[in-house]
């Protein structure tokens, strides 16, 4: 019973944290199309500044409350010196953020070091669930993570940038012709998918390493979710994570890590055949 | 309050599909655009909007040039726009329709209360996604939108297309109650002749991109044949 249950809170968890890493993601790519390989690193640059204001203040609540400022004005400038110029060409937006990841990346290793560095976090008790000892950082993880999605959604249906931020998606030069300063648009949503991705490396920071490298474990199982569940809603990208992360935990438990990746590959490889839009897309339709 | 053209030139890079444009649109007033397919009157409408380049000659509202501003700006600078096939957001409802109307006049919110009295059934629909509108409905619906950012003039192209006769019909009237009731001057480029005869105050026609002829409207109401020669239909 209690290995079960740690099953199932581990892979609760871990498909929190996958959904709380991809949501910017999805936002910068649903909204934008724009596949963004420097998320990784927008995410460790969260990390880092959580890891920045904890030595300096002492508090990682301050921390955790400025990564996604700090990040978010990083996407800001981000977006005006190289995303703006990239919209419409795919492969060179592939490109450009691709360089982007090395050059944060290695600013990371001058400016800090190569080596690995800890984020103590603000809590270090366990919680009893059903008899069972849990760690509560790790629920307050999944906490973020649902309050993440629940606000990322409010955001975009009932607010006017959320209405501008849809209108833009659907067709942009209406949009425009009805006075939305559609640049402006483009500027704050890449913004707001770099200030997710730094809110999730802060509040991830604790019980990772933080290294330079610490973006990329997280990524590969991000881009595949938004492969498997597709963009066309938010609720495919959830139904992506739960199929990755579900899957990756179940298996790599009962069976083994390797064979959790091999499912996980093999299930995006399915799923792109029959749904080349995610799940999210509908089946592919035969001619 | 006018909406005046001079010189204008416009064209998508290969030289202009429009030249020599000289064209006032007046408060109240209806200017219907007509000509055969190809002589640029779409192109016209989107060189106002922004959405096709200007090479020449100037746009300008109540003396603010507009020519080189970017489209959002001349929405909020007071030009309505309803482009052909209408363009309504179909995943969208009709309410969240309306409401990115409004940002022309209020880009913060868009929050304003709207009068729909003249749309009754947008008032009844307001909570059903657009697509799922009849045609006549998102007609009504791309008309109420560009209404609803209290614009000086309305830019319309072919807002008969692909609508019942009975419905053109109460566009017609709905198109002279808002330039009689609200002063809105409309540049109307239209493909149906009754219609253009009936509510406009000019007719002009557009020949290879540049103005041919100027007809009054009371004059064309009386003899439609004139501008039927014209247009070789």
């Amino acid at each position: 019973m209690d290995a079960a249950l740690i099953l199932l809170l581990d892979t609760t968890n871990y498909v929190l944290a996958v959904i709380l890493v991809a949501i910017g993601l999805v936002v910068i790519f649903g909204l934008m199309r724009i596949i963004n390989m420097a998320h990784g690193e927008l995410f460790l640059l969260g990390a880092y500044a959580v890891l920045v204001v904890q030595q300096a203040l002492g508090s990682f609540w301050l921390g955790l409350l400025s990564a996604p400022i700090v990040v978010g004005l990083c996407g800001l400038v981000i977006e005006v010196l190289v995303i703006r110029f990239v919209y419409t060409r795919f492969l060179d937006a592939i490109l450009a953020t691709w360089g982007l990841s090395i050059l944060i990346k290695q600013a990371v290793v001058l400016a800090f070091g190569p080596q690995s560095q800890v984020v103590t976090p603000p809590f270090d008790v366990s919680l009893m669930l059903l008899g069972t000892a849990y760690p509560a950082y790790r629920l307050f993880i999944m906490a973020m993570a649902l309050v993440l999605v629940a606000a990322t959604l409010a955001l975009f249906l009932a607010t006017p940038f959320g209405l501008k931020a849809r209108a833009t998606i659907a067709d942009r030069k209406m949009a425009a012709c009805l006075g939305i300063d559609t640049r402006a648009v483009d500027r704050w949503t890449f913004a707001l998918g770099a200030a997710l991705a730094g809110f999730a490396g802060a509040v991830m920071a604790p019980i990772m390493s933080v290294d330079p490298y610490m973006g990329l474990g997280f990524l590969i199982p991000a881009f595949l979710t938004i492969l498997v569940g597709g963009i066309g809603n938010l609720w495919g990208p959830l139904g992506g994570a739960a199929i990755v992360g579900g899957g990756d935990t179940v298996i790599s438990n009962l069976i083994s890590p390797v064979a959790a990746q091999i499912f996980v590959l093999a299930i995006a490889i399915v799923v792109i055949r029959l749904f080349p839009q995610g799940l999210a897309g509908g089946a592919r339709r035969n001619r | 309050m006018s909406l005046e053209l001079r010189g204008l030139a416009a064209g998508y890079g290969a030289g202009p599909i429009i030249a020599g444009i000289d064209l006032d649109v007046h408060a109240g007033e209806i200017v219907a655009v007509m000509g055969r397919n190809g002589m640029g009157k779409t192109t016209l409408l989107r060189a106002l909007m922004g959405e096709t380049r200007i090479e020449g000659g100037s746009v300008s509202l109540d003396g603010r040039r507009l020519e080189r501003l970017p489209s959002h700006a001349i929405a909020r600078a007071g030009l309505g726009y309803v482009p052909q096939g209408r363009a309504i957001f179909k995943d969208l409802t009709v309410a969240e329709n309306l409401r990115l109307g409004q940002f022309a006049s209020n880009p913060k919110t868009g929050n304003r209360e709207f009068d729909l009295s003249v749309f009754p059934v947008l008032k009844e629909r307001a909570r059903q996604r657009a697509g799922t509108l009849s045609g006549g409905e998102q007609q009504q619906l791309a008309i109420a939108r560009a209404l609803a950012g209290d614009p000086r003039i309305v830019l319309l192209d072919e807002p008969s297309e692909g609508v019942q006769p009975s419905i053109v019909e109460a566009i017609g009237m709905l198109l002279q109650r808002l330039a009689a009731e609200r002063t809105i001057g409309i540049l109307l480029v239209e493909q149906q002749l009754d219609l253009a005869v009936d509510i406009a105050d000019r007719t002009v026609l557009l020949e290879k991109g540049r103005i041919e002829a100027v007809f009054d409207g009371r004059e064309l109401r009386r003899d439609p044949q004139r501008l039927v020669d014209r247009l070789g239909i």
